[in-house]
Parts: C-alpha cells; sequence; structure tokens
C-alpha cells in the first residue's frame, strides 16, 4: 500500500523539509525555468552543484533520487541520442542524409542530458521532502487570488485534501476486490490486454459503488458537523513562512546572478 | 431517578423516502429526558438511523413536529442545532474528514468559525478527554476503527454539544475497540452533563440505559425503563430482537418449573436468586 502514496514522501526534519511548501513549489518552478539559460560548461556547473547541494541538504540518500530518475531514463537517453545525431555545427565526424555526429552535437548532447538530470533530481526532491497534504495545501494557498475570478478556491482545497485522505482506503478497498475475484478464479496480469481489461472491469465496478457509499456518508457526517458550501470557514492548519524561507529565496537570487554571470555574452 | 425536562421531544413524526412504499418512520411521538441514555432498539430496516437523521435535519420530515435542546427543527434553527446535538455515525472511515486526526477534531470548529487560537486549544482538550493526544497528528489510515470513533466523539466535544447520538457507533469494532468507545462515553456523560441517545445492538448496554425505546417498522412499540422492556421477552423476539442473557435464563427456567419474581433482573440480581435457589435445593 504505501508503494503507491503519491509522490514518494519521505519524512523527515531537514532543512529542506521544514521549509514552507509555497516557497519550495514556487523555487523548484523558478530553478527549472533558470535550468534553460544555462549554456555553458561554467553555467551547468553552477546550476548542478546547486542541485547537489540541495540534495545533500535534504540528507536523503543518494538512492531515492536515483529511483526518481531512472523512470525517465529512456526518455533522457532517447532525447539525448536525438542531439547527437541531429545536431550539426563544429567538426562533423560522420554523415548520413540528415544524420551526422558533430562536436556541436556531442556538447549539446551532454548538456540536455544534465538539464534533464537535474530537472528531474530537483522535482523528486520537492515531492520527496514535502507531505501530498503540505503540497494540496500550499496550492490551495496559491491559488487564493483565483478567488478574485469566483474560483472556489476552499472547496477546491478541501476536495483535494478528502481525495488524498481516501487514497489509503479504496487502495485497500482495491485489494480486498482483487482477493476476493481471484478466489473466484479471475487471473489478473495474464493474457491478452482485451483479456486484462476485462478482469479490471470487475474490480472498478465494486470499487466504484463502494466510493458513493462512502460520499453518502461523508456528506451526512459533514453536514453534521456544521459544513456549509455556503459559509466562511476559519482555518486550522496554517502554512507559515519562516526566515530560512526568505534565506532560501536570498539563496535562488544568488544563484541566479552568478549564472547570468558566467553564460555566455 | 428523577425526570428531567424534555431535550428532545417528537410529535406524530413522518419520514417517507422519495420511491418507497411503506414510510420509514410512521407517526413517531416521543420525549427524552436531558441528560438522560436512551437506548433505541429495533432491527434492521426499522427506521433507527431515519430517526436520529431527522432530528439533525439531513432527512426532511414528511409531517409532525421535532424539538432539540429547546429549538424547533427547522431550516432557520438546524445549523443551531447541529452545534447543540452530536452524531457519532456506525463506519468510522466516512466520517473521518481531516487529513489527520487534529485537523478531523477541528473541522467542526472551522465550520463555526471558531478563531485559530482557540481551535488550538479546544482541539488539544478534546483529544486529551478522549485519551487521543498521542495520536494527534497521524492520520486516520494509521488508526484502528475504535481510534477513529473517539476522535470523532473528540469532534463533537469540540463543539461543546448538549446531546450525542449514536447511531451503532460501536457494531463496526472489535469487542476491545467497543469497550473502549462506550468506556469513553460514560465517562464523557457523567463530566460533560450529556444527553446519550443510542442506537444500539448490544442489548447489555441497553440493558444498561435509563431508558429504552423500541421501533419497529417506522412504528414505536414499545418504550420505558430496560427492566420493564425486557420483562416483556416473549414479545421481543416477535419483533425480531434478542433478549438478555439474565432474561433468556430466566425463561428456560420457567420452562422447568422454575418461577422467579417477575420483571428484568441484571446479572448480579439473577446471580443473587440462582443463590437463593440452590441454598433452598
Ligand atoms: N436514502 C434512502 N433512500 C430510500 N430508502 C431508504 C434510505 N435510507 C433508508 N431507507 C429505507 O428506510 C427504512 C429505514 O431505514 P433505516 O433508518 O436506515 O433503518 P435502521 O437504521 O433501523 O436499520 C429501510 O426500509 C430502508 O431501506
Ligand atoms: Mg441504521
Amino acid at each position: 500500500m504505501n508503494k503507491l502514496m503519491i509522490g514518494r514522501y519521505l519524512p523527515g526534519d531537514s532543512l529542506v523539509h521544514k521549509m514552507d511548501p509555497r516557497g519550495k513549489i514556487v523555487l523548484v518552478f523558478y530553478f527549472i525555468w533558470l535550468v534553460f539559460f544555462a549554456d555553458n560548461v561554467w553555467s551547468y556547473l553552477t546550476v548542478g552543484l546547486f542541485t547537489l547541494l540541495a540534495v545533500l541538504l535534504t540528507r536523503i540518500k543518494l538512492i531515492y533520487f536515483w529511483r526518481g530518475i531512472q523512470p525517465a531514463i529512456f526518455l533522457i537517453l532517447f532525447t539525448v541520442l536525438i542531439q547527437v545525431f541531429f545536431t550539426r555545427g563544429g567538426q562533423v565526424y560522420w554523415a548520413w542524409g540528415p544524420f551526422a555526429l558533430s562536436s556541436a552535437g556531442v556538447v549539446n548532447a551532454w548538456f540536455i542530458f544534465f538539464r534533464l538530470v537535474i530537472i528531474i533530481a530537483m522535482s523528486t526532491l520537492l515531492t520527496l521532502t514535502t507531505s501530498p497534504l503540505d503540497i494540496s495545501g500550499a496550492l490551495s494557498s496559491l491559488m487564493t487570488p483565483l478567488k478574485w475570478v469566483h474560483v472556489p478556491v476552499d472547496i477546491i482545497a478541501l476536495m483535494l485534501s478528502i481525495a488524498l485522505r481516501f487514497v489509503p482506503t479504496l487502495m485497500d478497498e482495491t485489494v480486498r476486490i482483487m482477493n476476493a475475484q481471484r478466489a473466484r478464479g479471475v487471473d489478473f496480469g495474464s493474457g491478452s490486454l482485451a483479456q486484462q481489461i476485462k478482469a479490471i472491469v470487475p474490480i472498478l465496478i465494486p470499487l466504484f459503488v463502494s466510493a458513493m457509499h462512502h460520499a453518502e456518508d461523508l456528506d451526512d457526517a459533514m453536514t453534521a458537523r456544521g459544513y456549509r458550501t455556503d459559509a466562511p470557514r476559519t482555518a486550522f492548519r496554517v502554512i507559515q513562512w519562516h526566515q530560512r524561507d526568505t534565506l532560501s529565496v536570498v539563496a535562488f537570487a544568488a544563484l541566479t546572478a552568478v549564472v547570468f554571470l558566467v553564460r555566455m555574452p | 431517578m428523577t425526570e428531567e425536562a424534555p431535550i428532545i421531544t417528537m410529535e406524530n413524526v413522518t419520514v417517507r423516502y422519495a420511491e418507497q412504499e411503506q414510510p420509514a418512520l410512521d407517526g413517531i411521538s416521543l420525549t427524552i429526558p436531558a441528560h438522560s441514555w436512551t437506548a433505541l432498539i429495533g432491527h434492521n430496516g426499522s427506521g433507527k438511523s431515519t430517526l436520529i437523521k431527522a432530528l439533525d435535519g439531513l432527512v426532511t420530515i414528511d409531517g409532525g413536529t421535532m424539538t432539540v435542546a429547546g429549538l424547533t427543527v427547522n431550516e432557520e434553527n438546524i445549523w443551531q442545532i447541529r452545534r447543540r446535538l452530536g452524531v457519532v455515525f456506525q463506519n468510522p472511515e466516512n466520517q473521518f474528514v481531516g487529513a489527520t486526526v487534529a485537523d478531523d477534531v477541528a473541522f467542526g470548529l472551522e465550520n463555526a468559525q471558531v478563531p485559530r487560537p482557540a481551535m488550538v486549544d479546544r482541539v488539544a482538550a478534546a483529544l486529551e478527554q478522549v485519551g487521543m493526544t498521542a495520536y494527534a497528528e497521524r492520520e486516520p489510515a494509521h488508526l484502528s476503527g475504535g481510534q477513529k470513533q473517539r476522535v470523532a466523539i473528540a469532534g463533537i466535544l469540540a463543539l461543546a454539544p448538549d446531546i450525542i447520538a449514536l447511531d451503532e457507533a460501536t457494531s463496526m469494532l472489535d469487542p476491545e475497540g467497543r469497550a473502549s468507545v462506550l468506556r469513553t462515553i460514560r465517562t464523557l456523560k457523567a463530566q460533560e452533563n450529556l444527553t446519550i441517545l443510542s442506537v444500539t445492538h448490544d442489548l447489555e448496554e441497553a440493558a444498561a440505559a435509563d431508558h429504552v425505546i423500541v421501533i419497529d417498522n417506522g412504528h414505536l412499540v414499545a418504550s420505558g425503563t430496560p427492566p420493564e422492556i425486557f420483562a416483556q421477552g416473549a414479545a421481543l423476539i416477535d419483533m425480531g430482537l434478542s433478549v438478555p442473557f439474565t432474561e433468556q435464563l430466566k425463561t428456560d427456567l420457567e420452562a422447568g418449573g422454575i418461577t422467579l419474581p417477575a420483571g428484568y433482573l441484571n446479572e448480579e440480581e439473577m446471580a443473587a436468586q440462582l443463590w437463593k435457589l440452590y441454598s433452598t435445593m
């Protein structure tokens, strides 16, 4: 059950764990944008070292970051190969029709490779150090301005948090239903694609029915506890901005300055 | 016990669900005294849950009037009533709204727009009362059914209600969880001067109540103290209920020609009677 948890969050109390999740999300996205400005060895070295530093600060074993990169490895290799064979420039070692192996292509491929690894490592860092609850809380908080255009931000936030809360419940139920179907001789994970899809239907239907029951009961329970969509509520869970968050913004500003200093004029 | 003013009244209440021939509640009238423990019994589908939901405005009634804590149950009062009457439902899973224990206890307070500093104190106090302080940061997936039900009770307590209604709140729990939840409720009832309305199949629990109300097929068929109700042994069996162990024993003894004093006997009284019989044999 825990293997399938969204985002593979690893609890901890490192500086990165303790960051304001809103700040963390915004800075990670900003960082990804910034990486695209790196265009030479020095600027790549700068963002690369910064990533390494951030990873070390999480005090999470490197193997977990590798597991984040692993599923994307084919995508990375594919992109790198395209870069190698479709970029021309500098010294051309070999050419055939549209394909060519050139010095510029090799250099570009290296850059692309580093860029992808850095981006994936940083996104993995975000999900490893931020609980789904904090991510949903941060996203709701970041969506607050949308209230101005009448987006029901609070309702969306509550929906998100209830959905997350029911993930383990529905997961347990899926396992139970699958076991019940297995006991009746249904075979999962073998046979043709059509057969496999057919085997999923008897899981989905009871799961859907059960989800509807949960929803109906939950509706009563929430109303009984005074929940109404048309009334304001106060908030128990608040996200706090600390000095360390201001400092991390400063660190990213410094990083930006260095990247723009060392990149090609 | 001394009779207190009624805290819940129902006058000829009828509830009919859409597309159902039989009404789920058919002209029910009853009163529940303040600070009492009332057990509501009846077989499945007899309308017990519907009765609780009607009181809390979760189903609309098709006839009759009701009052809860001095307020007439209507659209205008319902949100106030929901703060006076807390409901613990049957399935522990389906009433846990918050992402963690503390968040869940805070849910009702957020709805009542309690400011955060007061909320923090009240959540802590309510968790303390149900003995769940150590679990404040836990997620529901890591709690037992009994623990979830105690969290549900804390969520209600935080709103300082007058009445707690339990709709088979312990029926999905293991014996240990059931005992701990009932113990919690008993302690709280005394501490907070609560009125308890408990739908139950546990006749031991019913036997310990101040009042027992029996409903069958949407009708109120009996209402009285546990001795009065359980003295009707055979009639209860007709209504699809089981009788407490002592009552069963009494019926069997009587079939064997041994007569015991009329009226319901609890286990202690039954033991005393048996000793008396044994020593006179
Ligand atoms: N939402 C509903 N829609 C239609 N019929 C319902 C609904 N809920 C309950 N009923 C019917 O009303 C009757 C009383 O149900 P309920 O109050 O849940 O009984 P109890 O709690 O005593 O088992 C039953 O016949 C049941 O099928
Ligand atoms: Mg019921």
